[in-house]
């Protein structure tokens, strides 16, 4: 994992990320593809409390992403 | 194309619109079942000026891959029965997420028209969409639209019906290297006598480069294992193995990025959405408090607490009167009518059985109520947020948690109220330990035993009763998921609406809805256990209501010594249980009757002929042992199997008797059985 890269369930509340990475099965990926994160998407995380969902902002709509999904997906932050 | 329209299916995302928009539509007629097979909701209605129009409401999706059961039943729909046109509800406030689903429509070959709904919302956050350019590039007409607010639906409606629906040729170019290889499936195909307009080509082709070979079993396309079929999967196979020397990535990714690039190609000639991923909206501020790391749980509990004290509050005083009305009813219908068996049977059988069913109405109209204001307001997502941490480790998902709390109100709604429910799995455990939940039902034969009993302890044990459940409930769930529904839960993916005004309409047309289905559904079922449960006390004709000499006494006497080991082997104990079935407060009635004492002196007896013991072993078997009628109608309804009905009857009498058997016995092993 390069330099700043993390998981998605390791980011704070209040950073934007883009999506770096899929780990986890096929249909995963290409349900959260289907909902519009690909690799290069921007996300801004609004909430996350170290345990539960995440929840994203995506460009103007609010997801909550289960914890062992956000386990599976590498972020680099921007900001 | 054909030149009439005859069946139109709605689809859209969730949080759309759409389900208003359906209601506008359709109006309030509707007709609501499940899709065959699955526990999906289906909505069907006609068009409110020309009713020979069906009408179609898709489970609301984000694609039509087969990721979740939603998405399958929505695909084969528009996939197999052809409908004569969809309509694409739109989020204008998110043009971006919503074309995604679009672009699948207008891949599958179908007549597609567009309502971009929301317009005012739109408007509000100084969206601006160039709606001509837009449907110019789509090839689909686009009218703009307000749901909540009837605008446009006569615009859309005429443009749905128009005489000569354009021929959707829609293709996004996916670049030379993928095209060739389409052109070669779609070549594969023709070859083997595959040809348009009655299969979609190009779609296919597209289907098989992301692998889903059982694309053709279900366009019924053509046999998978005849020569034809085997020849065309071989072509789609050596596509795909051609392209996975070009691209390092899994084609299905490709072709859902591509489509993400033509969208973000799209969105910039024809919108000038400023970047709202970087503002705090009024709803986000809203969350700041509700979704709180320390306070949005109990914020939950608050809100589920009010709601159900408003709830019984309201339906409580309106039960009584309907008791009473019908009790005014049965009385008259038994002065009118001589005939005594006649007017028994009209009397305790038929007015009972509807005085029955009716007094459920109030508690379903307001939990229903309450249950659509928090879904409309956009509070029951956030609600599914917050519970998720807790609910998956029960195997479930968070929003199980709503019928779950209904369940402590009454078993009935909360079962019905499932159907919210994504995943069926999820949806078949919820249903099956809803009836651990302690209903209002319930509380008359605590009140009775502890009554007689636990006077000072009567807050503790009513205590114990409901955490057994809880707990029992847990077990269960677990064991279920276990066992009976194995795999993961499916991770949560979930979207949390802007907090909205609830419409009036959309609210009144779901509670409505909801109370028809129990009526049709549910209803039959208590009235047959009402009548059954008379003729059961009645018969042979002209013995005492219930008594040794009557069937149901029979009976009683017959599986009493079930009961034995549990300290209550009586022929009353069974009866009352036997007859508790019909609803669960009949057991306190049935007491009354049997004991020949009446609902007043009722404590004095049961404090003389049982013991503390035996007593908080029937309150245990009271609690668990099979759901009431209403429930199992409820379950049967809502299942869409006898099987699963009878196995709930089944676990609960067992795990019912399994309980009371380790209090009774261990009590006296305790020494507590004086």
């Amino acid at each position: 994992m390069a330099e700043k890269e993390m998981m998605l369930a390791s980011t704070m509340a209040g950073s934007t990320v883009v999506v770096k990475k899929f780990g986890g099965g096929i249909s995963l990926k290409t349900r959260l593809n289907e909902m519009g994160i690909n690799c290069g998407t921007e996300l801004k995380v609004m909430r996350n409390d170290g345990w539960g969902p995440v929840l994203i902002a995506l460009s103007g709509s609010r997801l909550a992403l289960g914890r062992t999904m956000t386990g599976k997906i590498v972020v680099e932050k921007i900001n | 194309m054909s030149t009439e329209v005859k069946v139109i299916a709605l689809a859209g995302n969730p949080n759309t619109g759409k389900t208003s928009l359906f209601n506008c539509l359709t109006g309030a007629k509707q007709r609501v079942g499940n899709w065959p097979g699955v526990t999906v909701e289906k909505k069907e209605g006609v068009l409110l000026n020309n009713k020979q129009i069906k009408v179609v409401d898709l489970p609301g999706i984000y694609s039509l891959g087969a990721h979740t059961e939603d998405e399958l039943v929505a695909r084969n729909f528009i996939l197999v029965e052809k409908p004569d046109l969809v309509i694409n509800v739109v989020n204008a406030t998110n043009l971006q997420h919503n074309l995604y689903l679009t672009l699948q429509l207008l891949e599958m070959g179908v007549p597609v028209v567009m309502a971009l709904n929301m317009m005012d919302e739109a408007q509000k956050n100084k969206i601006k969409i160039n709606i001509p350019q837009l449907s110019a590039l789509l090839g689909i007409p686009i009218i703009p639209t307000i749901a909540r607010t009837n605008k446009g639906i006569k615009e859309l409606v005429k443009a749905s019906l128009r005489q000569e629906m354009p021929v959707n040729n829609f293709a996004i170019d996916y670049g030379m290297i993928i095209e060739t290889e389409i052109k070669n499936l779609e070549k594969a195909l023709r070859s083997v006598g595959i040809s348009e307009p009655s299969s979609p080509l190009r779609f296919i082709a597209l289907k098989l480069l992301e692998g889903e070979q059982n694309i053709l079993k279900t366009l019924n396309v053509c046999e998978v294992n005849s020569p034809g079929g085997e020849a065309v999967l071989a072509a789609g196979r050596q596509s795909i193995e051609n392209l996975r020397k070009t691209f390092q990535e899994n084609l299905t990714t490709i072709l859902i990025e591509k489509k993400y690039e033509y969208i973000e190609n799209i969105l910039q000639q024809v919108s000038n959405a400023p970047d709202t991923s970087n503002l705090y909206t009024v709803s986000d501020k809203i969350d700041k408090i509700m979704l709180n790391k320390y306070m949005g749980l109990p914020l939950f509990f608050l809100t589920m607490l009010i709601v159900f004290k408003l709830t019984f509050a309201v339906s409580g005083p309106l039960e009584v009167c309907l008791e009473a009305f019908f009790a005014w009813l049965g009385n008259i219908a038994g002065t009118l009518i001589t005939n005594k068996l006649l007017s028994s049977f009209l009397v305790e059988g038929l007015i009972g059985g509807l005085g029955a069913i009716i007094v459920f109405l109030p508690i379903i109209l307001c939990l229903f109520l309450a249950i659509s204001l928090l879904e409309n307001s956009g509070y029951m997502a956030r609600g599914a947020y917050l519970m998720d941490r807790f609910m998956r480790n029960l195997g479930l998902e968070g929003k199980a948690v709503i019928p779950l709390l209904v369940g402590f109100g009454c078993n009935v709604p909360a079962i019905l109220s499932t159907r919210t429910l994504q995943n069926s799995r999820d949806k078949m455990i919820t249903m099956l330990i809803i009836p651990l939940m302690s209903c209002g039902a319930r509380l008359p034969v605590y009140a009775l035993f502890v009554g007689a009993f636990f006077r000072q302890y009567q807050g503790l044990v009513l205590f114990s009763l409901y955490l057994l459940g809880i707990i029992l409930a847990i077990i269960m769930a677990k064991i279920f998921r276990r066992y009976l529904f194995p795999g993961e839960a499916s991770p949560l993916l979930l979207e949390l609406p802007p907090y909205r005004l609830p419409s009036l309409k959309d609210t009144v047309i779901q509670m409505g809805e909801k109370s028809s289905s129990f009526f049709k559904k549910v209803g039959t079922i208590i009235l047959c256990a009402v009548i059954l449960a008379w003729a059961l006390s009645n018969f042979p004709w002209g013995v005492e209501y219930a008594g040794p000499d009557s069937l149901m006494g029979k009976l009683g006497a017959l599986i009493a010594p079930i009961f034995e080991p549990l300290g209550f082997g009586t022929r009353e104990a069974a009866s009352a249980l036997l007859l508790g079935v019909v609803a669960k407060e009949v057991v306190v009635s049935t007491f009354g009757v049997l004991y020949g004492t009446g609902q007043e002196g009722l404590i004095t007896v049961i404090s003389q002929q049982w013991t503390a013991l035996s007593a908080y072993s029937f309150m245990v078997m009271t609690l668990i042992y099979i759901p009431c009628a209403g429930v199992i109608g409820a379950l049967k309804a809502e299942t869409g199997s006898w099987k699963w009905t009878i196995f709930t009857i089944l676990y609960t009498f067992a795990l019912g008797w399994l309980m009371a058997f380790l209090v009774y016995q261990g009590g006296l092993m305790l020494g507590l059985g004086i």
